[in-house]
């Protein structure tokens, strides 16, 4: 035993929060909003603009296709731009974010698809503007299903902050590989896994628990 | 308060075009319950959903209390819209608000202040009997209790006119029962024009004043209720009042009936009485007349606008001669007898 652990896992778990909260912070201001657009400019909803959900969809199915790990990569010049260096922890968070944005849009569009569109009707009825609709109507019946979508990629943004050590950024997945493999220190790779594993578990319990206190389907 | 006129709708599908409303013509007065009856695919849901504008005719105008519908832009459409409330078959409640919130809603959307908005759904829920329910969630109600909110909701901003589409389609007898009082007494009560489609005769003679029948996109016959049961003219229109009444035959009996007479056989009638029948006691008078025996099979009558509707089906025995002069006399009182069968 080489390395003492406990404030190697404590670090690499302060480093892994920070991209994931960060990053999540990020996803969630600009994929919420963005999987509203993914659906409400469909043809026969709200805003319906079928050109610019056609771009949209391009944009966010592009996003999607590429490996985060080349992301990472891709995008140094980009991050250097934003928060002017490509290495470090902070510098992890722009491709983070840049990778889950088309994630957590899709999911978003997904809970909106979930709104039986009589609601929308009734809303429409009543003489609600697509804003009223929007914020009244829409927002609150999709809350379980989006919190729902934040948890599932604040878990993807975990996985894949482990592949930050590709840039300098630390976390969890980068103590795992370094020093569990490269280093050949089973006893690390295993405390990084253990970590992981409760982290992921709690942001699900969290995201569980909210979901059941505000859901009255 | 409601006027169709020359309205119009057609849908594109796959390259091919439907009519779902051809030119027609509709005016609902002020206070009364209209029902427009069809079958599945009529296009009574399209046109429904052309008075509120939900769907915008290709064609025609829409007048609700004077105002043109089609002509207005956004925003007042938006506001004439608070005058047209509407219920629907599923309910179209929130899920993620209480009973309250759901008839707050329209109140929030016109922009009432809190305590307006407290007192008004107070009044609401004890109109439709679920001052209690204020703080539950609609899925833990009945499909009627959702209806009644629904109801509530629809009446916040004190509407002009009610839309209902189907709203009791989705209901057990008893629960639409009760829902169609409610929706009479809210008609009388607040001088409410109601507006409802649906596919159910008995919807039509429970609670309407006056009704259409459409098909294929066209309104092929309307007028009062009474009236229309009494002298439908069309197929369409006879099958439907026939679809409310249920005569029945026993078993044991439909086994003694053949389709030729027979020596020993007698006819068994059936008697239409409509609304212009006299009020006159016809049958008593039938035996007597001619020396005949009525044996009543089964029967269902109905008053609908203050005029006697009713199926009868009687067996027939006497002469052979008196019979057709029975028959003959129905027939001058304005009952119209048919020869449906020979019973052994």
């Amino acid at each position: 035993m080489s390395t003492d652990l406990f404030p190697l896992l404590l670090k690499a778990t302060w480093q892994t929060l920070q991209m994931v909260g960060l990053s999540g912070l990020v996803v969630a201001l600009f994929g919420i909003p963005l999987g509203f657009l993914l659906h409400l400019t469909k043809a026969e909803q709200l805003l319906a603009m079928p050109w610019l959900n056609r771009i949209l969809g391009t944009v966010v199915n592009a996003g999607r296709s590429i490996p985060f790990i080349i992301l990472l990569v891709a995008l140094i010049p980009f991050t250097r731009f934003v928060v002017g260096t490509s290495i470090g922890t902070m510098a992890v968070v722009v491709p983070l974010s840049i990778g889950a944005i088309p994630f957590i849009a899709r999911l978003v569009e997904g809970a909106l698809l979930e709104i039986p569109s009589g609601l929308v009707e009734a809303a429409e009825a009543m003489g609600a503007s697509p804003w009223q609709t929007i914020r009244k109507v829409l927002l609150p019946e999709a809350l379980p299903g989006i919190i729902n979508s934040i948890t599932i990629t604040l878990v993807t943004l975990v996985s894949y902050s482990a592949m930050a050590g590709a840039v300098g950024g630390g976390g969890l997945g980068d103590v795992g590989i370094r020093y569990g493999y490269y280093r050949f220190e089973p006893e690390v790779m295993v405390a990084t896994i253990v970590v992981l594993l409760a982290l992921v578990q709690l942001i699900q319990m969290l995201g569980d628990a909210l979901v059941r206190a505000i859901d009255h389907r | 308060m409601i006027e169709l006129k020359q309205v119009s709708k057609t849908y594109t599908h796959a390259g091919r075009t439907v009519a779902a409303l051809r030119p027609l013509d509709l005016q609902v007065e002020r206070g009364e319950i209209f029902g427009i009856i069809g079958s599945s695919g009529a296009g009574k849901s399209t046109l429904i959903r052309c008075v509120n504008l939900l769907e915008r005719p290709d064609g025609g105008q829409v007048l609700v209390d004077g105002l043109d519908l089609m002509s207005l832009p956004a925003k007042q459409l938006r506001a004439a819209r608070q005058d047209v409330a509407m219920i629907f078959q599923h309910f179209n409640l929130l899920n993620s608000r209480t009973v309250f919130g759901n008839v707050a809603l329209p109140l929030e959307l016109a922009g009432a202040d809190k305590q307006q908005i407290a007192e008004k759904v107070a009044s609401l829920l004890e109109l439709v009997g679920l001052a209690d329910k204020a703080n539950s969630y609609p899925a833990m109600l009945s499909g009627g209790q959702k209806q009644r909110v629904a109801i509530a909701r629809a009446l916040a901003v004190d509407p002009k006119v009610l839309l209902c589409d189907e709203a009791t389609s989705a209901l057990d007898p008893e629960t639409t029962s009760a829902i169609l009082d409610l929706l009479k007494r809210i008609n009388q009560q607040l001088g409410l024009t109601i507006l409802l489609i649906t596919h159910e005769m008995d919807v039509v003679k429970r609670i309407c004043d006056k009704v259409a029948i459409i098909d294929d996109g066209a309104l092929v016959e309307q007028g009062p209720v009474g009236e229309f049961f009494a002298n439908a003219k069309t197929e369409l229109a006879k099958r439907f009042i026939a679809s409310t009444m249920h005569l029945e035959v026993p078993a044991s009996y439909q086994r003694r009936l053949h389709s030729n007479a027979k020596a020993s056989s007698h006819p068994l009638v059936k008697l239409s009485f409509r609304g212009d029948a006299v009020d006159a006691p016809v049958i008593s008078q039938v035996a007597r007349k001619f020396n005949i025996d009525l044996s009543i099979v089964s029967a269902q009558m109905d008053y609908l606008g203050g005029n006697k509707f009713g199926l009868m089906l009687v067996e027939l025995s006497g002469e052979q001669a008196a019979i057709q002069d029975s028959l003959a006399y129905f027939e001058q009182h304005n009952i119209t007898a048919e020869v449906v069968a020979y019973v052994d």
